[in-house]
């Protein structure tokens, strides 16, 4: 079982939904934590990480085995040459810590990287979905995933295939804790729950907020907000 | 944002990246299809062009052409019209090369050596 920042690793390929069921019994918030009342955070490294790191390593050994060994006709040492390239920009994509805040006093929603801030928006862009994939039998498979306008996913539970009764309800569950809005697979469902409308497309910039920026800084400089 | 953000950060966005890949594989590609075209047509040295690593060279090109495809594909979305221009002009680019590398490869035909 992976703890801290490493709690998305965990990859279950069979019954991901169950081992979702029960970290939801020890954490309601899954995979949040409570840091106040109503401001809930997660500091987590992308899964990316250990596979680019793994594309490293292998590339990196069979490259080494390859000059070893007799050559043909062909060179094929450009293989291990994209293998090493893309490992290292998956490592470096994904070295740093990411943190995202979920502000429902504020309301807004913070990703940092590396403690720097990447992106601030409002809550309505962010949003717990089930996406359904179908294999070539026409059998659907359903991963619960939290993501939003310029966020990276983070994947819950992956190809599900249960999705009357634990899938649905779980992301229903899930949104109602967390607050956010849920989205089913399906574009045109009931089952949809939005929790947060955008504000209305007006012209006057009085009626739209831009966001939570402009409040801050009303807020720090004492203005009225 | 502050442009340094990505750079601190080493996050772009995923059609940025993509691009960028793409144009970065591609500027390889010219420089290998010159100095081929240089060994065919001018010097005529069959043996220093890029036979032995045929291979690797079109499955370089194809993942070019797929990345700037994709990068393509992502941009346009977006509103920014440069990005737009700038991933348009790389899918176009990309194709270029490998009608030209393809076009290369058939006409040395006749001067490689194939051991089988």
């Amino acid at each position: 079982m992976l703890r801290g920042p490493f709690i998305l690793w965990g990859f279950n390929p069979f019954r991901s939904e169950q081992k979702l069921v029960q970290c939801l019994q020890d954490n309601v918030h899954f995979p949040f934590e409570v840091q106040q009342p109503k401001v809930f955070v997660v500091e987590y490294y992308r899964d990316t990480l250990w596979k680019g790191a793994l594309l490293l390593l292998l590339s990196a050994v069979g490259c080494g085995l390859y000059f070893q060994t007799e050559k043909g006709d062909q060179d094929y040492a450009g293989f291990f040459a994209f293998g090493i390239l893309t490992g290292l920009w998956l490592v470096l994509c994904s070295a740093s810590k990411r943190r995202l805040v979920i502000n429902h006093r504020r309301g807004f929603y913070r990703l940092y990287i590396r403690e720097r801030l990447w992106h601030q928006g409002p809550l309505h862009q962010i949003y717990v979905r089930l996406t359904a994939q179908q294999d070539a039998y026409g059998k659907s498979f359903y991963s619960l995933v939290v993501s939003g306008y310029r966020l990276e996913e983070l994947v819950l539970a992956r190809l599900s295939t249960d999705y009357e009764q634990q899938m649905q309800a779980l992301g229903r569950r899930l949104a109602h804790k967390l607050y956010l809005n849920y989205f089913d697979c399906q574009e045109a469902s009931g089952r949809h729950v939005v929790r947060h409308w955008p504000p209305p497309l007006l012209h006057d910039n009085k009626a739209c907020p831009q966001d939570a920026d402009q409040t801050d800084r009303h807020e720090a400089e004492g203005l009225p907000v | 944002m502050s442009w340094r953000l990505p750079f601190a950060t080493c996050k772009l966005p995923t059609n940025v990246t993509l691009t960028v890949a793409s144009v970065l594989l591609l500027s390889v590609h010219s420089g290998i299809f010159v100095s081929d075209l240089y060994h065919f047509a001018i010097s005529q040295r069959f043996d220093l062009m890029s036979f032995p690593s045929t291979t690797v060279l079109l499955f370089s090109q194809v993942l070019s052409f797929y990345l700037a495809l994709l990068g393509a594909l992502y941009s346009t979305g977006t509103k920014d019209n440069v990005l737009k221009t700038f991933a348009l002009t790389s899918l176009v680019t990309n194709f270029a090369a490998f009608f030209g590398r393809f076009c290369l490869e058939y006409l040395t035909l006749e001067y490689r050596q194939e051991v089988y």
